[in-house]
């Protein structure tokens, strides 16, 4: 840190420390320990951000409830987002509502179940009628044969 | 003792709870507030732009990643890009009002007097340029913050601070020294 970089930070930063950058916040303290040319620098400063701290902005319009209310009324939470927060219960409150994600993993057990069982029926339903509509080609097919055997 | 947001309610906002989305609102609206108003110096815009960041802010929550960038520059920078939209938008001409010479040496009448004259300097200032003292001056954030909502290098920022710092300088230099009020035609003020 030189008096070079310091003008370019007041100019750019002012004279509170606050705002300083960061990672050069220790090294202008040192100078300024050390300098009474940095102290000088940033003593001419002052003036100008206290000055530009006069401006104020209007504390009735921060309190204003009503855009809050405005803003929350135009907030509405979707229903995947409302299913989401009760599958994901906060940590603390974790053991007494573990069982949501249980509830909700098992889910795709009990459809694939319920799917399986459909499934097994409808196949044996097909099975049957393919049983009850081979027998019927067949007894076509004897008719069908004696025909040609009486040709 | 710094007034700091739970970390859950930011999570929670962003897995779409309105509750937590309520938290952030409480937290943020007057840093935000604080913020447009500075930018814009009007009370309508101030309440349009406000309004319009938080719902922004609830919209388009699946796009922020906290891993990048803390909330608050992601609320600001929201805030920053509407404020842009409606400075470009409205630019306000300014009048020159002399002071009613009733007027005494009354300090609380001295003090919003002197408010409105970095007020309407700040005003003054291109749009980056005051958007860069308003952020690190007014609002306290830092320069990577403020580089990053801009959109800027950190050596762009300082370039636009020192810029932005000198032409304040000279502009209240000439106002204090010449007491005169200026106010913007047809907006409505904010005091």
């Amino acid at each position: 840190m030189n008096l070079g970089r310091l003008r370019e930070i007041i100019d750019s930063y002012g004279a509170c420390e606050k705002n300083w950058p960061s990672d050069e916040r220790v090294a202008v303290l040192a100078l300024l320990d050390e300098s009474a040319d940095a102290r000088a620098l940033v003593s001419a400063e002052t003036a100008f951000d206290t000055l530009l701290d006069t401006f104020e902005v209007s504390d009735d319009l921060i309190a204003q409830d009503h855009l809050k209310r405005k803003i929350l009324a135009n907030v509405k939470q979707g229903l995947v987002g409302r299913i989401i927060e009760w599958l994901t219960p906060e940590l603390e409150s974790m053991p007494s509502s573990f069982w949501r994600p249980a509830v909700a993993a098992t889910i795709p057990l009990i459809l694939g179940i319920a799917i399986g069982i459909n499934t097994v029926e409808d196949v044996s339903a097909v099975d049957d009628f393919s049983e009850s509509e081979t027998l019927y080609l067949l007894a076509i097919s004897g008719e069908n044969n004696g025909g040609w055997y009486d040709e | 003792m710094v007034k700091e947001l739970d970390p859950q309610a930011v999570k929670k906002m962003l897995a779409g709870n309105a509750d937590a989305f309520h938290q952030v609102l409480d937290f943020h609206m007057e840093t935000v507030s604080r913020y447009v108003q500075r930018m814009t110096y009007n009370r309508a815009d101030t309440e349009d732009i406000v309004q319009e960041t938080f719902l922004r802010l609830w919209s388009t929550r699946h796009r922020y990643d906290p891993a990048k960038a803390k909330l608050t520059t992601w609320i600001h920078k929201i805030a920053h890009n509407l404020c842009v939209d409606s400075l470009r938008v409205s630019k306000p001409e300014l009048r020159i009002i002399e002071e009613p010479a009733t007027n005494g040496p009354d300090s609380d009448y001295d003090q919003r007097s002197q408010s409105q004259i970095v007020a309407q300097a700040l005003s003054q200032l291109p749009e980056r340029q005051r958007s860069a003292v308003v952020m690190c001056h007014y609002q306290g954030l830092s320069n990577r913050e403020a580089a990053e909502i801009i959109d800027v290098s950190i050596d762009a920022l300082e370039s636009l601070l020192s810029r932005g710092r000198k032409q304040l300088k000279k502009t209240l230099e000439v106002q204090i020294s010449h007491p005169t009020k200026w106010e913007p035609l047809s907006t409505e003020r904010i005091k």
